[in-house]
């Protein structure tokens, strides 16, 4: 499978953010929109979300598909996204590799997988169900994860890659994911990146996390930190010109401090590409 | 060790701990004293180490899984939240999640029970308009990205002779809700101004939540609110979402407007019928008394009203109500 194509280097589209980024230009060159915040039937967040897409590749990233659950997966869900895609156009369309309830429950977090040869063929019957409901690929994001199960048998990178292998689906790559990942479970980081396989990754995401002492936090509320940035500079000379994103969720900053963390990416590129 | 359960029962054992009110542990214990677990040692599910045991590691994901929805509920009921506090909402919230956990893929809809179990619950003794306040936060999040319809337009009308017009058969636009409540909360509304009138969506997010300052927030002083019968109308207009006090005889129209469609005559036999049983009506909240009307009059003043405000849409003739 091909890379997608480069969009360049995007920022997640905040409410915070919708005035400015409808009244002029800006730095950055595309967007990514949490799926379900748009998956409504009208109103305010349809419209500036389609008035964005007048000017900008937009990515839809959902938090509800819950591939990984032994619930069914839920066909109005899939029925809504479709419609929110119908309506959008986007470039591609992600979510995440995990799972977020069971017994009709919902949790509204991204609970790890067990990694066993079960949650495997699990998990790869169901990307193949949804993408073909879709008529479309997905990327599935690797979460970060504050546990690991003991059913566990299989590296979380080698769970994503067979997962991304045989489902035949993308890579949303979190850069700061699997920096959170592997300080919480005390493995290496770039043994991760260079076990993904290289045609696989549509797209990288950047944030910032939390030290909570024991353990990391996937807070997105800080600037990335520079240890992040190191592992993005070894993924970009693994993976080359991926589109890249800067999540920021939490202690929202102006416009002006999150356009200069994406144009940070861009340069950080530019100087790993150029090594 | 206990036997090791396959991937679903390992997923249910896993909620049914991090939705456990009191904690993992408590939460674990229980479940041992059920014998739904052999022990309360969580390492046969999750891998511990000397930084975090298997019970705290899965607690992180107990407390986002209490805090994010808590979070949410709070940004769709901040008045309820000023009425009686963070720390009481905390606990609010806490009883509410073991009756009504999400059964939704969004946080939009987590909290439409909300209101309903607020009319149960023993806080309703101290605050009895706090159900009615908690409606009234619901409807504005419901209008706020309800179906987006073109309301009829006044030059529409304009152009129409008057049987034309008489023969219009017209509905409330979809993003509008009428409530019927027990106390006079509109003043109440206004008295508990926040700081935003964020909209009610964006919920969503990928990242981890944690504990903040929500518990230290004070009860507002609130005035004694009314317990008397009260009629809301909340709307959207364009992407605004707004709501006006309204008396029983509109609150009728624009149920029948919203239940099967109607003509301007039939608003005025409504308007009729409702002068004859209730007498003459009383004043609107925000407006001096008007006297007695004729249905004729109130009839017309309530058309251009709701003309103005975006309230009516066209349905075809012969046409049967339904979304647009």
């Amino acid at each position: 499978m091909r890379q997608r194509r480069f969009l360049g280097h995007g920022v997640g589209l905040r409410r915070d953010h919708y005035e400015r980024v409808l009244s002029a230009p800006t730095g950055v060159d595309w967007f990514e929109a949490i799926s379900e915040n748009f998956m409504v039937p009208g109103g305010r967040p349809l419209d500036i979300l389609s008035r964005v897409r007048r000017d900008y590749p937009i990515v839809l990233h959902g938090v509800s598909l819950s591939i990984g659950s032994t619930d069914p997966i839920d066909d109005g869900y899939l029925q809504q996204l479709g419609r929110l895609i119908h309506i959008i156009e986007p470039a591609w369309v992600t979510d995440h590799l995990c799972w977020t309830g069971v017994s009709g429950v919902n949790s509204h977090d991204l609970l790890p997988m067990p990694y066993t040869e079960e949650a495997l063929e699990h998990v790869v019957r169901r990307v193949s169900q949804v993408q073909e409901r879709l008529g479309r690929r997905i990327g599935l994001e690797n979460p970060s994860s504050y546990l690991t199960w003991t059913a566990s048998t299989i590296a979380e990178w080698d769970f994503l890659a067979a997962v991304a292998e045989r489902a035949d689906c993308g890579i949303m790559l979190d850069v700061n994911n699997v920096f959170v990942s592997a300080r919480n479970h005390r493995f290496d980081p770039e043994v991760y990146i260079d076990a993904i396989p290289k045609d696989r990754v549509w797209q990288f995401h950047l944030a910032g996390h939390s030290d909570h002492g024991t353990h990391l936090l996937d807070t997105h509320d800080h600037p990335v930190r520079e240890e992040v940035w190191e592992l993005y500079r070894r993924a970009v000379r693994r993976f080359g010109t991926v589109p890249t994103l800067i999540e920021w969720d939490g202690n929202i900053p102006e416009w002006d401090r999150l356009e200069a963390e994406s144009k940070r990416a861009r340069e950080v590129m530019r100087d790993a590409l150029a090594a | 060790m206990p036997s090791r359960p396959d991937l679903k029962g390992s997923q249910i054992l896993f909620k049914d701990l991090i939705v456990a009110p009191e904690g993992v542990a408590a939460g674990a214990a229980q479940m041992r004293s059920a014998g739904r677990l052999d022990t309360s040692d969580l390492s046969f599910l999750v891998r511990g180490d000397e930084r975090l045991d298997a019970g705290e590691r899965i607690d992180i994901y107990a407390g986002m899984y209490f805090y994010r929805l808590r979070d949410a509920l709070a940004e769709d009921y901040p008045r309820v939240v000023g009425v009686i506090g963070g720390a009481r909402f905390h606990n609010l919230i806490t009883d509410y999640l073991l009756v009504h956990p999400s059964h939704t893929w969004s946080l939009r809809f987590v909290g439409e029970p909300l209101a309903g179990f607020i009319a149960t619950h023993p806080l309703s003794s101290e605050f009895p308009f706090l159900a009615d306040l908690a409606r009234l936060e619901w409807a504005r999040v419901e209008a706020f990205d309800d179906e987006d319809a073109a309301p009829i337009a006044r030059e529409r009308v304009a152009g129409l002779k008057q049987d034309q017009i008489a023969n219009l058969r017209l509905a409330l636009v979809p993003a509008c809700r009428l409530l019927a409540l027990d106390h006079a909360i509109a003043p109440l509304w206004l008295a508990l101004a926040t700081s935003g009138e964020a909209p009610a969506s964006g919920h969503d997010s990928e990242a981890a939540v944690g504990s903040s300052a929500f518990e230290e927030i004070p009860p507002a002083r609130v005035a004694p609110v009314p317990g008397e019968p009260s009629w809301i109308r909340v709307w959207r207009h364009g992407f605004k979402v707004l709501h006006r006090a309204v008396r029983a005889d509109e609150h009728a129209c624009l149920v029948l407007l919203r239940d099967t469609g109607a003509t301007l005559p039939e608003i005025g036999d409504l308007l009729l019928q409702h002068a004859a049983t209730q007498g003459s009506g009383a004043a609107l909240e925000d407006e001096a008394t008007p006297g007695i009307e004729s249905a004729t009059q109130r009839m017309a003043g309530l058309f251009e009203l709701w003309l103005s405000e975006g309230l009516l849409r066209e349905l075809p003739q012969g046409g049967i109500l339904g979304r647009p």
